[in-house]
């Protein structure tokens, strides 16, 4: 039907050699699935997995077991757990967002810049990228003195600011978001869920892992908990 | 802009390279005793073993290993530098990517470099003619890649410096005189020229101090969002890495270890090598 996601038996091992092979389970026997246009909310201890199970969907780690059919706009239905490098870095270039817990490192060219090669990848003009761009910094609530800046000297919640500003200026068709409010004021958290309602009434999908449950609760149309490395909905 | 219904612009298959002349012990990298990449016989070395790749539009590649792995090899292979041992490689845009460009004759080989290739070595006196102006410099890589009018020449020239930022008014000194970051600038000026569809970049950034550094690899991401000229990026340094290239290549002793996304490799790297290597950067 309108399957946008469906995760079957997930199963994530690393291995440390570094470490006389010591094997540790990151997660394992995850399923579930999300429809078009649906946000699924993740909560669960320190540790339960979580972050894991979102690496594996962006790819960031290369899952052990298990699949992840995804309706891919590009290439079809496709398996992202086993899909080509190539393949994968044209969906995350045109379909899946992802916002990472820890921010990534930082990018040497200026915030309106890197807000702007996000529309630019989807084949935007330069004019119209700008002007979303600078609308998107905007609502986040990042000074404009700071937007042809290198955002490396940024404080933490204006790096986490920016990333959401890069992630949800598009219309992505998946959005995956790992803690998106986790250290941001009540009035942040305002411009994100404004945010987040408005491209779900466009209709992106999306999975988000929260520490903060009353923001959860008005975001998601799902609820799960990752308990003891099961998955359940609440 | 990543098109997959492009084949590759490059593909190399088994790429073999031993320096010195072998003996009974070493004839294949495989009859080689041990881990090692060096006959412990007649001293031989086989710097690259079934080396296998494809590059494709738009995309850097990233070669990472430790000193000695053969990174510098490779990419010299590429640029002709030294002749294989054995191996393919097909570049899509040369007879339509049917012929082997290592077994092409000596003419073929320059019409290559010439036309389709550009390289920055580690070693900016290998890359450039240091008693030749800057401008000279670039304007021996438009001569070769067929373009004649000196006034174009000039043109073309210091449009290209420009975009390096090296003043014009230093276009007539000779790079000699000129810092490690600048002498770097002036190579991949030149490397890029001719308009290359293959950037080979080895080591860009060693040697520079760290500002320096930065302004390079900013100019080098600068020209792949401009050009979305194909790079293969070689570096020992998993932040010059980390900071380039869309797919990563681990090498070690000669061979090819591991290769992934970018980020996968650092967040989730499988093999014991480069699991240190990773180690070592955090
Ligand atoms: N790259 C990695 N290498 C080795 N182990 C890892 C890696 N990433 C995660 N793990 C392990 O997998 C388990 C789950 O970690 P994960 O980051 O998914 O937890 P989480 O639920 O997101 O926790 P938190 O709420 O603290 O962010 C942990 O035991 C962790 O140590
Ligand atoms: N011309 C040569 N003659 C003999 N041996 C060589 C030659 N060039 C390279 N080698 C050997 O081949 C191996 C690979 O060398 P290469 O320069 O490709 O390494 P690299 O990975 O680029 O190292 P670095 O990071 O130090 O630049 C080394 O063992 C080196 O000693
Ligand atoms: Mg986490
Ligand atoms: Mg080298
Ligand atoms: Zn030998």
């Amino acid at each position: 039907m309108n399957e946008m996601l469906r995760v079957d038996q997930l199963q994530k091992v690393f291995t440390m050699h570094q470490t006389g092979q010591k094997r540790i389970v990151g997660c394992d026997h995850i399923s579930f699935s999300v429809r078009k246009g649906e946000f699924l909310g993740i909560t669960g201890k320190s540790g339960a997995g979580k972050s894991t199970i979102l690496k594996c969907l962006y790819r960031t780690y290369l899952p052990t077991g298990g699949h992840i059919f995804y309706a891919s706009q590009q290439f079809g239905a496709i398996d992202l757990a086993s899909a080509d490098e190539r393949k994968i870095i044209v969906i995350r270039e045109k379909e899946i967002s992802y916002v990472s817990q820890f921010l990534n490192i930082m990018p040497r060219v200026t915030a309106l810049e890197f807000v702007m090669e996000s529309l630019l990848e989807l084949g935007e003009t330069v004019s119209s990228a700008k002007k979303k761009a600078e609308e998107m910094l905007d609502h986040f609530i990042i000074p404009e003195m700071l937007w042809d800046t290198f955002p490396r000297t940024f404080s933490g919640g204006e790096k986490l600011r920016l990333n959401l500003a890069r992630a949800m200026v598009r219309q992505s068709k998946l959005l995956l978001l790992d803690e998106p409010t986790a250290s941001l004021d009540q009035a942040s958290k305002e411009t994100v869920r404004e945010r987040i309602n408005e491209l779900k009434q466009n209709g992106t999908t999306m999975i988000g892992i929260f520490h903060d449950l009353d923001f959860m609760d008005s975001v998601v149309d799902h609820n799960y908990k990752l308990e003891s490395g099961v998955l359940k909905e609440v | 802009m990543s098109d997959l219904t492009d084949r590759p612009i490059l593909n190399v298959r088994d790429l073999n390279k031993r320096f010195g002349r072998g003996c009974v012990h070493c004839r294949k990298p495989e009859d080689l005793p041990g881990l090692s990449n060096r006959c412990p016989y007649c001293g031989s070395v086989w710097a690259c073993i079934h080396v296998s790749f494809d590059l494709y539009e738009g995309e850097i590649l990233g070669i990472v290993g430790e000193s000695g792995s053969g990174k510098s090899t490779l990419v010299r292979s590429l640029y002709f530098d030294a002749p294989v041992t054995s191996g393919t490689g097909e570049i899509a845009s040369f007879k339509e990517g049917k012929a082997n460009i290592f077994t092409e004759s000596a003419q073929q080989k320059r019409y290559i470099k010439n036309y389709l290739m550009g390289m920055v070595y580690q070693n900016p006196w290998l890359g450039l003619k240091m008693d030749f102006s800057s401008g000279g410099n670039i304007a021996e890589k438009l001569i070769a890649a067929g373009n004649f009018n000196v006034h174009q020449i000039r043109q073309r020239a210091s449009k290209l410096l420009d975009h390096v930022e090296i003043p014009l008014t230093r276009m007539d000194e000779k790079p000699v005189h000129f810092s490690g970051g600048m002498q770097q600038r002036v190579q991949i000026s030149k490397a890029l020229a001719n308009n290359p569809s293959i950037l080979l970049l080895d080591e860009v950034t060693t040697g520079l101090d760290l500002s320096v550094q930065a302004r390079v690899l900013d100019l080098i991401r600068r020209i792949q969002r401009e050009s979305h000229t194909a790079m293969i990026v070689v570096s020992h340094d998993l932040g010059v890495i980390r900071m380039l290239s869309d797919r990563t290549i681990v090498m070690k002793q000669g061979r090819f270890v591991e290769s992934g996304l970018t980020d996968q490799i650092l967040e989730d790297p499988h093999h014991p090598y480069t699991q240190l290597l990773v180690q070592s950067l955090l």
